[in-house]
């Protein structure tokens, strides 16, 4: 009788082990002391896009050198919540904490999701730290098109509106550039396509459009070499900014072909907007000295981003003036699309009232195990368990339970629930239990920096 | 190409490939995480490395990814991506019935075939073919969807009219959050955590792994009916390079053709050669039931699709797929211009990520062979332990997509919402893949109707669309067609 008596008591100092090792971690957790200066903690840079995003470079090579520099005596992390058109993202930081340690790094288009009716909120609810980057923005068409310069473009737009085809979507800060240039010229119309990113290249190599905007930085890297032949290259025709680029000297200025409209985008990075003043600050300082530093403009540069630094009142003047230049120009549909959701929904509920009518599916037939009543209630009702388990587990986490105490109690639960609480168990499932909650916990917070629950 | 080659044959190099290829084979058979998640998640941990390197890392890990998939959809029926879902419909009924080791082992086969077709392909041919994907205009995109969505109602179930209920009501289920097309949020009942819409992994993870582990829960109340596993070895034979030979080419060709196609490729490769294995099948009715055709069809696509979606990534820096966005921002952050040029300005790069493609296809054939009795042994540990584990690993996956509780509400919901679906004989592939290119769909109408000044017409005019609307009608009367000459003919 002795080996099965060795073996508990090998499980049981191996779970206490483990008990000890999660209470410990907790415990560092909790235990940080408060005082009054900042930052004591690692300060959050949220990009609202995917990683590996044109933005989410731009802060990863801020971040990089930030934490080079090892400025603030903090790490800076850069955490990624795509989605909604950078609205939630951009949401999160709004709604944060205003103590400076969660920053939203994002262009204009935080301008244009309020006015093309997204959200509720612009550049006004937060508290803006610093300009860190702007973007040269270009009108481009593929290299045989007749369309040389910008005035070409809108004078056949003007002859025969709507037979220019755009790409550009409804809201975007691209489609805002062509409004603005479209009113130079009374009476001329695009055809705005919505194509986004990659598909505007494509589409515009195919002959499916005529002209798009695009970044410096796209435009440099979609463009063929010069020897590929014209239908297979793209060529930049107008330069948005202010003066010529050192990277495409030859396009010339939109002001340069005696056009109105000016237009770039820049990097912001953004606070809540009840941050106090001294964080502000110091951020904005911290912000400063890195895009002096030779690594980050050169960094910058293979990006195409032109290291313009704003701050404090300059700043604000300067974001007035850009909502201004938005706000001018309406938002409108040109194209009636069919109502998609009021189709779909018709379609589905058709499909619905067809299901239950022809409902002499071949597989009524079939007798399922399911229908086994004898152990009918017993199973729905442990189903019904391991479902509330979850549901309060989530819950809890939802509530700020630590996730180190809340998994191993709800994998612990439940699967005391599915074995029917056989006693002989008890044991592995606590050890398995807190272990795999400590392993997950250790490879998403130490490993991947990724805050769980 | 000597350069990259010798680089990657370097201890380092094929350390990184194994490293890669078993880190993704891993994650991609755990239900709740996906490849994507964990390419996100290193990239930053490869800022400081050497950028070949990096690359070969993180290519490695999406290939084995991809191929981990089919064990979680075989052996749980829990597909981690909408690509492994078709593997379920044959996977899971044999491993069902005491065959997990015979259809993992045809799951490899097939796996290897479609990723070494498609890598031919992508060495040789990636300048000439990548230009075909720019002759596609909205409208053939939109009826590529479509044919796509018609397929996997026929595949997916026994009742059409089911299934295009399941997948009208996936597309329903899409539209919440940001109108593509007009930028207008819609349907989200001023829930702002809506704007962005449901998300594909909640969504995923919910419909198959939650509905499948509370169903395997409920079932754990009745008395265990274990079906003892045959041992048979690898269970590969010869015989079975000559008996699927055909269908292995075919679908490894449908596979890398679809993929170069980019944002569709990855999720409708395996649904198209599945379809098109069974339309030329003499016995289309075994589809379904733990066929082994299916099983290659699906997985030699699958695989196929890889290498097909990095064709353009390469050759014109369009990225095919989330997974390739993400491999795209890898190659900025290192200092690299994606695009055109990326061929002549830095060869060694593009031929690192060629290479370390063919090597990673072979890592993982070796690695899965391997651990293919482990695997198989999955199925015997007591569910007590692995069912918590696994929702414990759906819970943290939905979460970590983009760090918010409220997708872990999601998948809950949508867990619950497929164990319903299920209970009324109403298939789930269709939901799936109808929410997965729906809003493709949109987009590409929307596109498409504002080029054409809301003319319909071009769907049926401009000849790749007419020729999409064409293939799916004939996949979807072959088989009908045949079985009425079958009955004709037994009865004359």
């Amino acid at each position: 009788m002795s080996a099965p008596s060795n073996k508990f008591k090998v499980q049981g100092v191996l779970f206490l082990a483990l008990l000890l090792l999660t209470v410990w971690s907790l415990k560092n957790r909790i235990s940080s002391t408060p005082s009054n200066q900042y930052p004591q903690k690692p300060i959050q840079i949220v990009v609202p896009y995917l990683a590996g995003g044109g933005t989410d470079t731009f802060a990863r090579i801020l971040q990089k050198s930030l934490n080079l520099e090892g400025a603030l005596g903090e790490e800076f992390v850069v955490t990624n919540k795509d989605g909604g058109s950078a609205t939630i993202g951009s949401r999160q930081v709004k709604d944060a904490p205003p103590d400076g340690y969660q920053l939203l790094c994002h262009h204009e288009g935080i301008i244009a999701t309020k006015l093309a009716g997204v959200v509720d909120y612009g550049p006004e609810a937060f508290r803006p730290i610093a300009q860190t980057g702007s973007i040269v923005l270009l009108m481009v068409v593929r290299a045989d098109s007749k369309y040389r310069n910008l005035t070409d473009l809108l004078r056949e737009a003007q002859k025969n509106p709507n037979t220019i085809r755009v790409g550009a979507n409804q809201g975007s800060p691209a489609y805002f550039i062509c409004e603005q240039l479209l009113e130079e010229f009374p009476g001329a119309e695009f055809n705005f396509i919505s194509a986004g990113g990659a598909k505007r290249y494509t589409y515009l190599l195919g002959g499916k459009l005529e002209a798009g905007i695009f970044s410096l930085a796209e435009y440099v890297s979609f463009r063929n070499s010069s020897d590929a032949s014209a239908a297979d290259n793209i060529l930049a025709i107008g330069n948005f900014s202010d003066q010529r680029h050192p990277t495409i000297p030859e396009v010339a200025t939109s002001t340069e072909q005696k056009l109105k409209t000016r237009a770039e985008n820049a990097y912001y990075i953004w606070a809540p907007k009840d941050t106090p003043d001294y964080i502000a600050d110091i951020l904005a300082r911290t912000f400063r000295d890195t895009l002096d530093s030779p690594e980050v403009i050169k960094e910058l540069q293979k990006l195409s981003i032109d290291p313009t630094f704003r701050s404090g009142e300059d700043l604000r003047n300067h974001l007035s003036s850009r909502v201004e230049a938005f706000q001018k120009l309406s938002v409108n549909a040109k194209t009636e699309l069919p109502n998609f959701p009021v189709w779909i929904i018709g379609i589905v509920a058709v499909l619905l009232v067809a299901v239950l009518v022809f409902n002499t599916d071949p597989a009524t037939q079939e007798i399922t195990p399911h229908s086994e009543r004898s152990y009918f209630q017993e199973s729905s009702i442990l189903g019904a368990t391991c479902l509330a388990i979850l549901i309060v587990y989530v819950a809890a986490l939802q509530f700020k339970i630590p996730f180190g105490i809340a998994t191993p109690l709800s994998i612990f639960f439940m699967g005391l629930a599915i074995s029917k609480a056989k006693q002989k168990q008890w044991l592995i499932l606590g050890m398995i239990a807190l272990g795999f909650s400590l392993a997950l916990e250790v490879v998403f917070t130490q490993l991947f920096s990724v805050g769980l629950p | 190409m000597q350069e990259a080659l010798l680089q990657l044959a370097t201890p380092t190099g094929l350390m990184l490939v194994l490293l890669g290829t078993t880190l993704g084979v891993f994650v991609g058979a755990i239900p709740g995480l996906t490849g994507t998640m964990l390419i996100a998640l290193t990239l930053p941990l490869t800022f400081g490395a050497d950028p070949q390197y990096a690359m070969t890392l993180l290519i490695s890990i999406y290939v084995g990814a991809i191929s981990g998939g089919m064990i979680s959809a075989t052996l749980l029926r829990m597909p981690g991506t909408p690509a492994s879902i078709v593997t379920t419909f044959d996977g899971y009924p044999m491993a069902q019935n005491g065959q997990p080791e015979r259809a993992l082992g045809l799951g490899i086969m097939a796996s290897v075939t479609g990723g070494l077709i498609s890598w031919c392909f992508l060495l040789t041919l990636a300048q000439p073919i990548a230009r075909y994907s720019k002759e596609f205009g909205p409208f053939d995109y939109f009826s590529l969807v479509m044919m796509a969505l018609v397929l996997i109602a026929t595949i997916g179930g026994k009742s059409i009219l089911r299934s295009l209920f399941s997948g009208f009501l996936g597309i329903l289920l899409a539209m919440p959050g940001i109108a593509v097309a007009t930028g207008e949020t819609r349907l989200t009942f001023g829930i702002t955590e809506l704007n962005d819409g449901f998300q594909l992994l909640p969504v995923l993870i919910g419909m198959f792994a939650v509905n499948q582990i509370l169903r395997d829960i409920i079932d754990s109340a009745k008395p265990q009916s274990t079906t003892p596993i045959a041992t048979q070895g690898l269970a590969l034979r010869i015989s079975d390079i000559k008996n699927h030979g055909l269908n292995l080419i075919r679908s490894s060709l449908i596979g890398t053709w679809i993929g170069i196609l980019p944002g569709i490729g990855a999720n409708i490769g395996s649904v198209t050669a599945y379809s098109v294995a069974r339309s030329t099948s003499s016995n289309p009715e075994k589809f379904g039931t733990g066929c082994e055709d299916g099983i290659v069809a699906a997985e030699a696509a699958n695989n196929a699709t890889i290498g097909g979606a990095l064709i353009p990534l390469v050759a014109m820096g369009i990225p095919g797929s989330v997974v390739e966005a993400v491999l795209l921002g890898a190659l900025v952050i290192h200092g690299f211009q994606p695009g055109p040029r990326l061929f002549e300005q830095s060869p060694e790069l593009v031929y690192t990520i060629i290479f370390t493609c063919l090597f990673a296809n072979l890592a993982m054939a070796g690695i899965m062979c391997c651990s293919i009795r482990t695997l198989a042994w999955l199925t015997k540990i007591p569910r007590a332990f692995l069912l918590p584990i696994i929702l414990t690993f759906c819970v943290v996956g939905s979460f970590a997509m983009s760090n918010r509780l409220f997708d872990v509400w999601v998948m809950i919901s949508f867990g619950l919402l497929g164990l319903f679906l299920e209970t009324k004989k109403i298939p789930l592939a269709p939901f799936v893949i109808g929410f997965v290119l729906g809003p493709i769909a949109e987009e590409n109408l929307s596109a498409g109707l504002m080029g054409s000044d809301g003319d319909w017409t071009p769907i049926f005019t401009e000849p790749k669309s007419l020729a999409f609307l064409l293939i799916a009608v004939l996949l979807l009367t072959i088989p009908v067609c045949r079985s009425r000459y079958r009955d004709w003919r037994s009865q004359s």
